[in-house]
Protein backbone atom coordinates (compact mmCIF):
# COMPACT_ATOMS: atom_id res chain seq x y z
CA UNK A 1 0.00 0.00 0.00
CA UNK A 2 1.25 3.47 -0.67
CA UNK A 3 2.25 5.88 1.42
CA UNK A 4 -0.63 8.65 1.03
CA UNK A 5 -3.02 5.47 1.02
CA UNK A 6 -1.82 4.29 4.65
CA UNK A 7 -2.24 7.97 6.08
CA UNK A 8 -5.62 8.52 4.78
CA UNK A 9 -6.60 5.08 6.96
CA UNK A 10 -5.04 6.66 9.54
CA UNK A 11 -6.48 9.95 9.20
CA UNK A 12 -9.54 8.53 8.77
CA UNK A 13 -9.59 7.21 12.14
CA UNK A 14 -9.73 10.81 13.31
CA UNK A 15 -11.13 12.53 11.44
CA UNK A 16 -9.65 15.78 12.70
CA UNK A 17 -10.60 19.23 12.36
CA UNK A 18 -8.22 20.87 9.76
CA UNK A 19 -8.91 24.54 9.22
CA UNK A 20 -7.88 26.48 5.82
CA UNK A 21 -7.05 30.53 5.70
CA UNK A 22 -6.79 30.20 2.28
CA UNK A 23 -10.53 29.39 1.42
CA UNK A 24 -10.91 31.97 -1.17
CA UNK A 25 -8.96 30.12 -2.95
CA UNK A 26 -10.58 27.88 -5.36
CA UNK A 27 -7.81 24.49 -5.60
CA UNK A 28 -8.16 24.95 -1.77
CA UNK A 29 -11.93 24.77 -1.44
CA UNK A 30 -12.01 21.84 -3.79
CA UNK A 31 -9.42 20.24 -2.08
CA UNK A 32 -11.12 20.94 1.41
CA UNK A 33 -14.52 19.05 -0.26
CA UNK A 34 -12.55 15.79 -1.47
CA UNK A 35 -10.99 15.67 2.33
CA UNK A 36 -14.20 15.57 3.28
CA UNK A 37 -15.62 13.26 1.00
CA UNK A 38 -12.96 11.11 1.66
CA UNK A 39 -13.66 11.22 5.20
CA UNK A 40 -9.62 12.17 6.13
CA UNK A 41 -10.72 15.48 7.67
CA UNK A 42 -13.31 18.16 8.94
CA UNK A 43 -12.06 21.10 7.21
CA UNK A 44 -13.19 24.58 8.78
CA UNK A 45 -12.79 27.26 6.06
CA UNK A 46 -11.27 30.90 6.76
CA UNK A 47 -12.70 33.79 4.81
CA UNK A 48 -15.35 35.93 3.67
CA UNK A 49 -18.53 33.59 2.79
CA UNK A 50 -19.71 36.01 0.37
CA UNK A 51 -16.10 35.74 -1.69
CA UNK A 52 -16.63 31.83 -0.63
CA UNK A 53 -20.11 31.35 -1.86
CA UNK A 54 -18.61 33.54 -5.40
CA UNK A 55 -15.98 30.84 -6.16
CA UNK A 56 -17.14 28.37 -8.67
CA UNK A 57 -17.04 25.03 -6.44
CA UNK A 58 -20.05 23.87 -4.44
CA UNK A 59 -18.54 24.11 -0.81
CA UNK A 60 -20.65 21.21 0.01
CA UNK A 61 -21.95 22.76 3.26
CA UNK A 62 -18.82 22.84 4.77
CA UNK A 63 -18.44 25.33 8.09
CA UNK A 64 -17.07 29.19 7.05
CA UNK A 65 -15.65 31.10 9.73
CA UNK A 66 -14.94 34.86 8.71
CA UNK A 67 -12.22 36.54 10.98
CA UNK A 68 -13.86 40.10 10.21
CA UNK A 69 -16.78 38.60 12.36
CA UNK A 70 -15.42 37.26 15.20
CA UNK A 71 -14.49 39.73 17.42
CA UNK A 72 -14.67 37.69 20.08
CA UNK A 73 -12.56 35.07 19.43
CA UNK A 74 -9.73 37.92 18.30
CA UNK A 75 -10.36 39.78 21.32
CA UNK A 76 -9.73 36.61 23.65
CA UNK A 77 -6.94 35.04 21.47
CA UNK A 78 -5.45 38.76 21.57
CA UNK A 79 -5.74 39.05 25.59
CA UNK A 80 -4.01 35.98 25.90
CA UNK A 81 -0.67 36.98 23.54
CA UNK A 82 -0.25 40.17 25.01
CA UNK A 83 -0.20 38.91 28.51
CA UNK A 84 2.14 35.82 27.06
CA UNK A 85 3.83 38.28 25.19
CA UNK A 86 4.06 41.41 26.76
CA UNK A 87 2.94 43.29 23.27
CA UNK A 88 -0.09 45.69 22.97
CA UNK A 89 -3.51 43.92 23.04
CA UNK A 90 -4.77 46.60 19.91
CA UNK A 91 -1.95 45.56 17.76
CA UNK A 92 -2.43 41.59 18.61
CA UNK A 93 -6.28 42.15 17.51
CA UNK A 94 -5.26 43.77 14.26
CA UNK A 95 -2.74 41.44 13.51
CA UNK A 96 -5.46 38.43 14.32
CA UNK A 97 -7.97 39.87 11.50
CA UNK A 98 -5.46 38.19 9.37
CA UNK A 99 -6.87 34.97 7.99
CA UNK A 100 -3.28 33.23 8.13
CA UNK A 101 -2.49 34.60 11.76
CA UNK A 102 -6.11 34.06 12.90
CA UNK A 103 -6.36 30.44 11.40
CA UNK A 104 -2.75 29.60 13.34
CA UNK A 105 -5.03 30.97 16.75
CA UNK A 106 -7.63 28.44 15.89
CA UNK A 107 -5.62 25.78 16.08
CA UNK A 108 -3.60 27.18 19.24
CA UNK A 109 -6.41 27.77 21.09
CA UNK A 110 -8.00 24.14 20.80
CA UNK A 111 -10.76 24.66 18.06
CA UNK A 112 -9.18 23.44 15.47
CA UNK A 113 -6.55 20.64 15.23
CA UNK A 114 -4.33 21.33 12.24
CA UNK A 115 -4.03 23.47 9.78
CA UNK A 116 -3.21 23.52 5.93
CA UNK A 117 -1.82 26.74 4.32
CA UNK A 118 1.00 28.23 1.99
CA UNK A 119 -0.31 28.04 -1.73
CA UNK A 120 -0.75 31.93 -1.62
CA UNK A 121 1.93 32.55 1.58
CA UNK A 122 5.73 32.28 1.49
CA UNK A 123 6.87 29.30 3.75
CA UNK A 124 7.75 31.93 6.09
CA UNK A 125 4.84 33.42 6.68
CA UNK A 126 3.22 30.48 7.58
CA UNK A 127 6.05 29.46 9.78
CA UNK A 128 6.07 32.99 11.38
CA UNK A 129 2.17 32.70 12.42
CA UNK A 130 2.30 29.74 13.40
CA UNK A 131 4.96 30.69 16.00
CA UNK A 132 3.31 33.44 17.54
CA UNK A 133 -0.51 32.29 17.62
CA UNK A 134 0.20 27.95 17.42
CA UNK A 135 3.14 27.83 19.13
CA UNK A 136 6.22 25.45 19.57
CA UNK A 137 6.26 21.84 20.40
CA UNK A 138 7.59 22.32 24.15
CA UNK A 139 10.99 22.27 24.22
CA UNK A 140 11.49 23.18 20.42
CA UNK A 141 13.15 26.61 19.52
CA UNK A 142 13.29 26.15 15.49
CA UNK A 143 10.88 24.74 14.11
CA UNK A 144 12.13 22.74 10.90
CA UNK A 145 11.04 20.10 7.96
CA UNK A 146 10.73 16.66 6.72
CA UNK A 147 10.38 14.86 3.68
CA UNK A 148 9.62 11.05 3.67
CA UNK A 149 11.48 9.74 0.70
CA UNK A 150 9.96 6.47 -1.21
CA UNK A 151 12.79 5.04 -2.64
CA UNK A 152 11.80 1.61 -5.17
CA UNK A 153 14.13 -1.28 -5.10
CA UNK A 154 15.48 -0.80 -1.89
CA UNK A 155 14.57 -2.10 1.92
CA UNK A 156 16.25 -0.44 4.23
CA UNK A 157 15.27 2.16 6.21
CA UNK A 158 11.73 1.16 6.97
CA UNK A 159 10.83 -0.99 4.48
CA UNK A 160 12.18 1.30 1.69
CA UNK A 161 11.07 4.58 3.31
CA UNK A 162 13.13 7.33 4.82
CA UNK A 163 12.77 10.76 6.68
CA UNK A 164 15.27 13.07 5.91
CA UNK A 165 15.73 16.40 7.78
CA UNK A 166 15.74 19.31 7.50
CA UNK A 167 15.45 19.90 3.51
CA UNK A 168 13.49 23.43 3.55
CA UNK A 169 13.64 25.40 6.55
CA UNK A 170 16.64 26.42 8.27
CA UNK A 171 19.78 27.36 6.14
CA UNK A 172 22.65 27.14 8.97
CA UNK A 173 21.73 25.50 11.74
CA UNK A 174 23.39 25.70 15.43
CA UNK A 175 24.16 22.96 17.27
CA UNK A 176 21.20 23.99 19.05
CA UNK A 177 18.82 24.38 16.13
CA UNK A 178 20.32 20.58 14.53
CA UNK A 179 19.37 18.47 18.37
CA UNK A 180 16.27 20.45 17.64
CA UNK A 181 15.87 19.15 14.21
CA UNK A 182 16.98 15.78 15.29
CA UNK A 183 14.04 15.79 18.50
CA UNK A 184 11.24 17.12 16.47
CA UNK A 185 12.09 14.39 13.29
CA UNK A 186 12.18 11.34 15.92
CA UNK A 187 8.28 12.53 17.23
CA UNK A 188 7.19 13.21 13.83
CA UNK A 189 8.52 9.73 12.53
CA UNK A 190 6.46 8.20 15.47
CA UNK A 191 3.40 10.26 15.49
CA UNK A 192 3.20 10.45 11.72
CA UNK A 193 4.45 7.08 10.54
CA UNK A 194 4.09 5.08 13.94
CA UNK A 195 7.92 4.22 13.77
CA UNK A 196 10.36 3.45 16.40
CA UNK A 197 12.70 6.31 15.06
CA UNK A 198 16.41 5.16 14.62
CA UNK A 199 18.13 8.66 14.06
CA UNK A 200 21.44 9.13 12.11
CA UNK A 201 23.21 12.80 12.73
CA UNK A 202 24.76 12.91 8.95
CA UNK A 203 28.37 14.24 8.29
CA UNK A 204 30.87 13.70 5.79
CA UNK A 205 32.79 11.94 8.78
CA UNK A 206 32.16 8.67 10.57
CA UNK A 207 32.13 8.71 14.07
CA UNK A 208 35.61 10.78 14.53
CA UNK A 209 37.10 9.82 10.84
CA UNK A 210 37.44 13.42 10.20
CA UNK A 211 38.62 16.72 11.79
CA UNK A 212 36.36 19.77 11.24
CA UNK A 213 34.28 22.31 12.78
CA UNK A 214 31.61 21.41 11.13
CA UNK A 215 32.08 17.76 12.48
CA UNK A 216 32.15 19.21 15.65
CA UNK A 217 28.74 20.70 15.53
CA UNK A 218 27.46 17.45 14.37
CA UNK A 219 28.98 15.56 17.78
CA UNK A 220 27.69 18.70 19.43
CA UNK A 221 24.35 18.33 18.20
CA UNK A 222 24.05 14.55 19.45
CA UNK A 223 25.75 15.07 22.80
CA UNK A 224 22.47 17.98 23.63
CA UNK A 225 20.02 15.46 21.84
CA UNK A 226 21.05 12.36 24.45
CA UNK A 227 21.01 14.67 27.17
CA UNK A 228 17.48 15.81 26.34
CA UNK A 229 16.39 12.24 25.32
CA UNK A 230 18.58 9.55 26.86
CA UNK A 231 16.15 6.87 25.24
CA UNK A 232 16.32 7.65 21.91
CA UNK A 233 18.16 5.80 19.43
CA UNK A 234 20.61 7.88 17.33
CA UNK A 235 24.12 7.83 16.37
CA UNK A 236 26.34 10.20 14.82
CA UNK A 237 28.59 11.49 13.50
CA UNK A 238 27.98 9.16 10.56
CA UNK A 239 28.57 8.90 6.28
CA UNK A 240 25.64 8.21 4.59
CA UNK A 241 26.40 4.88 4.13
CA UNK A 242 26.95 4.19 7.54
CA UNK A 243 23.57 4.99 8.15
CA UNK A 244 21.77 3.23 5.72
CA UNK A 245 24.23 0.43 5.13
CA UNK A 246 24.71 -2.51 7.83
CA UNK A 247 27.77 -3.80 6.27
CA UNK A 248 29.56 -0.29 5.84
CA UNK A 249 28.21 0.50 9.28
CA UNK A 250 29.94 -2.72 10.55
CA UNK A 251 33.21 -2.08 8.61
CA UNK A 252 33.44 1.20 9.46
CA UNK A 253 32.28 1.85 13.08
CA UNK A 254 33.79 -0.15 15.93
CA UNK A 255 32.18 -0.77 19.11
CA UNK A 256 28.89 0.38 20.34
CA UNK A 257 26.60 1.11 16.94
CA UNK A 258 23.18 1.27 17.93
CA UNK A 259 22.04 1.79 14.55
CA UNK A 260 24.33 -0.98 12.16
CA UNK A 261 23.18 0.54 9.26
CA UNK A 262 19.20 1.13 9.64
CA UNK A 263 18.38 3.85 10.37
CA UNK A 264 15.10 5.43 8.98
CA UNK A 265 15.95 8.93 9.88
CA UNK A 266 18.70 11.25 8.62
CA UNK A 267 19.08 14.77 10.00
CA UNK A 268 21.64 16.15 7.31
CA UNK A 269 24.09 18.61 9.03
CA UNK A 270 22.72 21.67 7.08
CA UNK A 271 20.31 23.12 4.77
CA UNK A 272 22.75 22.67 1.53
CA UNK A 273 23.30 18.85 2.22
CA UNK A 274 19.29 18.21 3.37
CA UNK A 275 17.82 19.40 0.12
CA UNK A 276 20.25 18.37 -2.06
CA UNK A 277 20.27 15.31 -0.41
CA UNK A 278 16.45 14.65 -1.07
CA UNK A 279 16.61 15.95 -4.81
CA UNK A 280 19.47 13.38 -5.26
CA UNK A 281 16.79 10.84 -3.95
CA UNK A 282 14.06 12.07 -5.53
CA UNK A 283 15.78 12.15 -9.20
CA UNK A 284 18.67 10.08 -9.60
CA UNK A 285 17.03 6.86 -7.40
CA UNK A 286 13.07 7.94 -9.02
CA UNK A 287 11.88 8.35 -5.56
CA UNK A 288 8.93 9.63 -4.19
CA UNK A 289 9.51 12.66 -2.26
CA UNK A 290 6.82 13.40 0.27
CA UNK A 291 6.95 17.11 2.08
CA UNK A 292 8.16 19.22 2.85
CA UNK A 293 6.23 18.69 5.66
CA UNK A 294 6.46 21.22 8.36
CA UNK A 295 7.69 20.05 12.17
CA UNK A 296 8.54 21.52 15.58
CA UNK A 297 4.75 23.43 15.87
CA UNK A 298 2.72 22.31 19.00
CA UNK A 299 0.36 21.25 16.23
CA UNK A 300 0.23 19.82 12.62
CA UNK A 301 0.54 22.44 10.16
CA UNK A 302 1.39 21.94 5.89
CA UNK A 303 3.43 23.78 3.87
CA UNK A 304 2.07 24.01 0.69
CA UNK A 305 3.98 24.99 -2.10
CA UNK A 306 2.70 27.44 -4.85
CA UNK A 307 2.34 25.70 -7.49
CA UNK A 308 0.22 22.86 -5.58
CA UNK A 309 -2.63 20.96 -7.54
CA UNK A 310 -5.46 19.94 -5.66
CA UNK A 311 -4.40 16.32 -5.46
CA UNK A 312 -1.16 18.19 -3.57
CA UNK A 313 -3.24 20.01 -0.75
CA UNK A 314 -5.48 17.00 -0.32
CA UNK A 315 -2.08 14.70 -0.02
CA UNK A 316 -0.89 17.54 1.88
CA UNK A 317 -3.98 17.88 4.66
CA UNK A 318 -3.59 13.74 4.95
CA UNK A 319 -0.25 14.50 6.10
CA UNK A 320 -1.26 16.67 8.98
CA UNK A 321 -4.32 15.12 9.43
CA UNK A 322 -2.34 11.92 9.98
CA UNK A 323 -0.07 13.30 12.73
CA UNK A 324 -3.42 14.75 15.09
CA UNK B 1 9.26 68.65 6.13
CA UNK B 2 11.00 66.39 8.56
CA UNK B 3 12.34 68.54 11.13
CA UNK B 4 15.26 67.26 13.59
CA UNK B 5 12.40 67.37 16.28
CA UNK B 6 10.20 65.16 14.53
CA UNK B 7 13.27 62.71 13.87
CA UNK B 8 13.41 62.56 17.87
CA UNK B 9 10.45 61.53 18.16
CA UNK B 10 10.41 58.95 15.78
CA UNK B 11 13.25 57.85 17.10
CA UNK B 12 11.83 57.33 21.00
CA UNK B 13 8.92 55.74 19.30
CA UNK B 14 10.74 53.44 17.49
CA UNK B 15 13.16 52.24 20.42
CA UNK B 16 10.09 52.17 22.37
CA UNK B 17 8.85 49.30 20.16
CA UNK B 18 11.50 47.77 20.18
CA UNK B 19 11.77 46.96 23.31
CA UNK B 20 8.08 46.13 24.01
CA UNK B 21 8.75 43.72 21.32
CA UNK B 22 12.45 42.92 22.74
CA UNK B 23 11.70 42.68 26.31
CA UNK B 24 14.03 44.93 27.03
CA UNK B 25 14.48 48.52 29.11
CA UNK B 26 14.32 51.50 26.88
CA UNK B 27 17.62 52.77 27.86
CA UNK B 28 19.43 49.74 27.25
CA UNK B 29 18.83 50.28 22.97
CA UNK B 30 20.57 53.01 21.25
CA UNK B 31 20.03 54.47 17.68
CA UNK B 32 23.27 52.31 16.95
CA UNK B 33 22.28 48.90 18.04
CA UNK B 34 22.60 46.52 15.62
CA UNK B 35 19.00 44.06 15.18
CA UNK B 36 20.56 40.61 14.91
CA UNK B 37 24.31 41.04 16.42
CA UNK B 38 23.00 43.41 19.45
CA UNK B 39 19.66 43.04 20.04
CA UNK B 40 19.29 38.98 18.81
CA UNK B 41 16.17 39.96 16.59
CA UNK B 42 14.22 37.14 15.66
CA UNK B 43 12.06 36.54 12.46
CA UNK B 44 8.77 36.41 14.58
CA UNK B 45 10.00 39.73 16.83
CA UNK B 46 10.63 41.23 13.28
CA UNK B 47 7.16 40.70 12.49
CA UNK B 48 6.03 41.91 16.13
CA UNK B 49 8.07 45.02 15.80
CA UNK B 50 6.56 46.02 12.14
CA UNK B 51 2.92 45.39 13.05
CA UNK B 52 3.86 48.05 16.62
CA UNK B 53 5.23 50.08 13.99
CA UNK B 54 2.52 50.11 11.98
CA UNK B 55 0.01 51.29 15.28
CA UNK B 56 2.33 53.34 15.93
CA UNK B 57 2.64 55.75 12.82
CA UNK B 58 -0.54 54.40 11.09
CA UNK B 59 1.56 53.76 8.27
CA UNK B 60 1.88 50.32 6.27
CA UNK B 61 5.66 49.02 6.54
CA UNK B 62 6.21 45.68 3.99
CA UNK B 63 8.43 43.15 5.86
CA UNK B 64 10.96 42.88 2.79
CA UNK B 65 11.57 46.42 3.48
CA UNK B 66 11.89 46.31 7.45
CA UNK B 67 14.41 43.35 7.08
CA UNK B 68 16.45 45.73 5.53
CA UNK B 69 16.91 47.90 8.45
CA UNK B 70 20.40 46.30 10.11
CA UNK B 71 20.01 48.99 13.37
CA UNK B 72 17.70 50.98 15.04
CA UNK B 73 18.78 53.87 13.32
CA UNK B 74 18.16 52.30 9.58
CA UNK B 75 14.56 51.59 11.02
CA UNK B 76 14.45 55.28 11.86
CA UNK B 77 14.82 56.52 8.71
CA UNK B 78 12.63 54.10 7.41
CA UNK B 79 9.87 55.39 9.38
CA UNK B 80 11.18 59.38 8.34
CA UNK B 81 11.11 58.64 4.31
CA UNK B 82 7.75 56.62 4.80
CA UNK B 83 6.31 59.99 6.62
CA UNK B 84 8.08 62.46 4.22
CA UNK B 85 7.16 60.54 1.10
CA UNK B 86 3.65 60.49 2.35
CA UNK B 87 3.40 64.04 3.56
Amino acid sequence: MDLIKSLQIKAAKKQPTVVFPEADDPKILAAAVRARKLGIAKPILVGDPKVIAALDVDEGGLPIINPAASEDKIKEAAAAFSEREGFPQKTAERMLHDPLNFSAMLVGSGYADAMVAGLNHATEDVILSSQMFLGLAQGVDTPSSFFVMDVPNWKGGEGGLIMFADCAVVPNPSAEDLAGIALSSAASAKALLGWEPRVAMISFSTRGSASHPDVDKVVKALEIVRAKNPGLCIDGELQVDSAVVPAVSAKKIKGDNPLGGKANVLVFPDLDAGNAGYKLVQRLAGAAAYGPVLQGFAHPVSDLSRGATVDDIVGATTMVAAQV
Amino acid sequence: MITTMDRKEIEKKVIKSASIVLKKDVSTITEEARFKEDLKITSMKVVMLTALLEDEFNKKFPMARVLKNQTIRDCVDMVVETLAAEA
